[in-house]
């Protein structure tokens, strides 16, 4: 089936006992498309992401990638399907390099087998290679390129989140949802996290961008959706959820304006 | 220089080779006493080095390895005294079995969180102690007799054994060195992570238990051979407690460790047998258990990357950190164990 | 007819004792979420204690109580020198600690009182009772009686006292407690100490029931897990439901099948309820993290 949009997110709820976390949410994304989530402390962002990526049930609802329901499908077979995602608190693979983080997300695709690896078949060791390859590629291209092997424990917070987010990118994803990944980053470092977000844009995928920083994302984002305490109470341009009524009273009237006076790339938390 | 020599040290095939000679030429040179308890040690060293895998890549825990390696023993018990066939067959009948039984029990708990794992392998092992003990084969409590020899020598037993342990380390090295070998370690240090990046965690974590079961299986069927003689008594709870205290005083993440853990223990067990000469055999074997109590707690306190990967990990922090100091903890959130997804969920 | 009920009863009167072992396992894994595999050496340290101080002429009462404060001890040191120090460790590591606490125990309990099985007395004395048909020793009254009274202490403790508000804020919810000033370590040794003292109850009022000796704590240790786990790790009324269901389900397997499989029958009754329901009959929930 043909759909113009790629990422369907309909009635979307997850409750956690009696606190509904995210209510009824729906929303679409189409291709080349960057979708900014704001609103408020536990208003729901990051449960939405994880509802998305089944890493908690949905109550209701139904979630579509280009046309097709992923809901009810396990973590890693939505991630191959195509959607995948950065943490709030990264979770990099402290205790081995760089570049064997790489590796182990271009290896997720394939999950080569245990025993073929070891016995060293040829079919593994193709696999290697052209997954050593890849790493190199992408490595090459990144800010990291100097630090393939640096163990990932050992390199600075911004580094860390960067190398999360080249190891999401490493799947080839056509949906990217990205959890904060501005905070506790350096000026430049969240410019280069912009600047690859509208690359990744530009190459006709979708990026979702939770983020606290407004300005950045006002700058970046073709949309928003605002949600508070689990609703979606706006959807637009960047210009008309800035004139919203009620965002401007559960949110922007309130930690917009300070941000705003704090100055451009003044972090929000 | 001694960089390069490293280098070569670290090469799976050297060091496959280097485990398969230093016993062998050991063996060689000392008397019977002590070649078949090389032999022994070789045999607990091939199932550590399956639970290093398990445990130490992996990042899980398997309480009931004795159950794999009884069924490797009584395979090649049951296939030789039963049906006489050559010992050989009913070693690799046991791999086989084991490989199945390792993977039925895979689907069935791997999906379970570590402590339930543990739990669910404990199960395993005790259910398969009591499936030795009354199934119509096994001969019951009285074991089986006259289980014929591989070989005939004790030298022979010596080399096949390291042999195996050989082509066990050189299996593991190649492995965990590789880029599947991240995705283990991937698997140990964020299962949400690695789902993320579109493997299963269940899968990766069901192949690394089922070559833990054959390694266990192959190492209890050359027992069986060896021994020429099994009992239910060898395959308990306790066995299955000794080999995880050899995999983890070595270290869960080395071949080297691997080969000290179960020399280190086997060595503790002789010692306490002279030294306990003059007692009875009871208290030598309290005392026994207090020892290795005692060790393994102080151990885990202390050292939870075991002996020798503690001590290896710091040479190589020491050579690998650059001018920062190592990050551990980002935000004071625990990195080993707990899979955090983020402030809110925990709470 | 009379055999079932015979069966069943029995099934309480040894399924009681895996419930008080099952309850201090939950206790310790719901304050510290440790699982901790030495428990049923509380039940064997009770075991032991007492039957030293009875047949050192030693009456009831005093004994129970000395022998219940051993166990206690043990389980201040270990929760003082062990778990503070360890209080960083990873899920694996605890795991293997605890093991390593079990054999050392184990090995502690032999040095001291050898392995010779012993014969303790019974309670009141050796009679029986009559129960439609069935023969139930009064010991077993003893045993139900213990489970009873420890119910009740604890459901006392928890919700009655400020002392237990706090241990049960610190159970519910680890980061506030600690937000609101509460030690979270200090409260896991408390649960150290009431789970062993809980253990070792259960070990003296079991020990006439059988031949005690330094050996049985592997075991009943081993049962007392899969009562927790069928009740609900989180749950202590799970603990003591799971504990005693597990009681039964042996006596009556042993009783129609074989008692050579009761080890056999009960861990495949572990693996089913893993499969089916991991979070056990009462527990709530199997993890929070996702
Ligand atoms: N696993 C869970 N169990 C229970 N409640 C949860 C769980 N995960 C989230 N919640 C609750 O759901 C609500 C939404 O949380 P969520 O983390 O999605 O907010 P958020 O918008 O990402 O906030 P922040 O900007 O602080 O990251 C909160 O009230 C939170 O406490
Ligand atoms: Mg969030």
């Amino acid at each position: 089936m043909q759909t113009e949009w790629l990422l369907e997110v309909e009635g979307v709820t997850v409750a956690f006992g009696g606190i509904v976390a995210v209510d009824d949410v729906s929303f679409r994304v189409r291709a080349g498309e960057v979708l900014g989530v704001i609103g408020p402390n536990g208003a729901g962002k990051t449960t939405l992401f994880n509802a998305l990526t089944a890493l908690v049930p949905l109550s209701h609802g139904d979630v579509k990638l280009s046309g097709a329901s992923v809901s009810g499908w396990t973590t890693h077979r939505i991630a191959r399907a195509g959607i995948a995602r950065t943490l709030q608190t990264p979770e990099i693979f402290p205790q081995i390099t760089v570049r064997e983080n790489m590796l182990a997300a271009i290896l997720s695709r394939q999950t080569p087998w245990l025993i073929a690896v070891g016995l060293g078949l040829p079919s593994a060791r193709r696999c290697e290679a052209r997954a050593g390859e890849e790493a190199d590629r992408l490595l090459r291209d990144s800010l990291l390129r100097d630090e393939g092997g640096r163990l990932a424990g050992d390199l600075p917070f911004g580094h860390q989140r960067l190398l999360e987010i080249y190891r999401a990118l490493a799947l080839d994803p056509r949906v990217l949802l990205l959890d904060e990944p501005l905070s506790g980053l350096t000026r430049e470092e969240a410019g280069v996290v912009l600047g690859l977000i509208r690359q990744i844009r530009g190459a006709g995928r979708a990026v979702l961008l939770v983020e606290h920083d407004l300005p950045s994302v006002l700058a970046v984002a073709d949309r928003i959706v605002v949600l508070a305490e689990g609703r979606l109470i706006a959807e637009g341009t960047p210009a008309e959820v800035q004139r919203d009524e009620n965002v401007r009273r559960v949110y922007l009237g309130r930690e917009a304006g300070q941000e705003r006076a704090a100055g451009q790339g003044g972090m929000a938390q | 220089m001694s960089r390069q020599l490293l280098g070569t040290a670290r090469n799976p095939a050297v060091q496959a080779l280097l485990v398969l000679a230093i016993p062998l030429a050991l063996g060689l040179v000392v008397g019977p006493y002590w070649v078949s308890e090389l032999t022994l040690v070789g045999m607990y060293t091939l199932v550590v080095i399956g639970l290093n895998l398990f445990m130490g890549y992996a990042g899980q825990v398997s309480l009931g390895q004795a159950g794999f390696f009884g069924i490797g023993a009584y395979a090649v018990g049951i296939a030789s005294t039963h049906f006489g066939l050559a010992p050989w067959i009913g070693l690799v009948l046991g791999m086989v079995l084991a490989a199945a039984a390792a993977w039925l029990l895979g689907v069935l708990a791997l999906h379970l969180m570590q402590h339930y794992l543990a739990l669910a392998t404990l199960a395993f092992g005790i259910i398969a102690d009591v499936a030795f003990q009354q199934l119509p084969l096994t001969g019951g409590n009285s074991g089986l007799y006259g289980i014929p020899a591989f070989t005939l020598n004790a030298i022979g037993f010596l080399a096949l054994t390291w042999g195996a342990v050989a082509l066990g380390s050189w299996f593991t090295n190649r492995l965990v060195r590789s880029g599947t070998g991240s995705l283990l370690e991937a698997v140990r240090s964020s299962e949400v992570a690695t789902a993320l990046m579109g493997a299963d965690p269940a899968t990766v974590k069901r192949q690394a238990f089922i070559v833990s079961a054959v390694l266990a299986a192959a190492a209890g069927g050359i027992y069986a051979s060896w021994e020429g003689y099994i009992d239910p008594t060898v395959f308990t709870f306790a066995l299955s407690i000794n080999l995880v205290l050899m995999a983890v005083v070595g270290g869960l993440r080395s071949v080297v460790g691997a080969v000290l853990g179960a020399a280190g223990v086997e060595a503790i067990n002789q010692i306490l047998k002279f030294a306990g000469a003059s007692l009875a055999p009871a208290t030598s074997g309290a005392l026994q258990l207090t020892i290795y109590g005692l060790a393994l707690v102080v151990i885990m306190i202390y050292w939870p990357e075991g002996l020798v990967t503690g001590l290896g990990a710091r040479s190589r922090a020491r050579r690998t950190a650059g001018p920062q100091l190592p990050l551990q903890s980002v935000d004071g959130h625990e990195r080993d164990g707990g899979q955090v997804v983020d402030g809110a969920q925990r709470s | 007819m009379a055999t079932l009920l015979q069966l069943v009863l029995a099934g309480i009167g040894m399924g009681s004792v895996y419930a008080l072992v099952a309850i201090g396992f939950s206790l310790i894994y719901k304050v510290t979420g440790v699982i901790n595999f030495a428990q049923g050496e509380f039940a064997m340290i009770g075991s032991m204690s007492f039957w030293l101080l009875q047949s050192h002429g030693i009456p009831l009462v005093p004994a129970l109580v000395v022998a219940v404060a051993i166990a206690a001890a043990v389980g201040a040191a270990i929760g003082r020198f062990v778990m503070y120090p360890a209080a960083q460790a990873s899920v694996l590591t605890l795991i293997f600690i605890t093991l390593g606490l079990d054999t050392a125990l184990r090995g502690l309990g032999t040095l001291v009182w050898g392995v010779n099985p012993v014969a303790v007395q019974a309670f009141s004395g050796n009679g029986v009772l009559h129960v439609l048909g069935a023969v139930v020793p009064t010991q077993n009254l003893w045993i139900f009686g213990a489970v009873v009274i420890v119910a009740a202490l604890l459901y006392f403790l928890l919700e009655r006292t400020y002392f237990g508000q706090g241990m049960t804020a610190a159970m519910d919810n680890p980061t506030a407690a600690r937000l609101y000033g509460m030690n979270p370590l200090r409260f896991g040794l408390y649960a150290w100490v009431l789970a062993a003292a809980i253990g070792a109850f259960g070990g003296v009022v079991f020990a006439p029931m059988t031949m005690a000796n330094t050996n049985m704590g592997l075991e009943l240790g081993l049962y007392g897990f899969v009562g927790a786990i069928l009740g609900g790790l989180d749950s202590l009324p799970g603990a003591a439901v799971g504990g005693i269901a597990l009681g039964i389900v042996t006596s009556l397997s042993a009783g129609y099948i074989s008692s050579d499989w009761a080890d056999g029958v009960a861990f495949a009754v572990l693996l089913i309820m893993l499969l089916v329901r991991p979070q056990g009959i009462l527990g709530t929930s199997l993890n929070r993290r996702v």
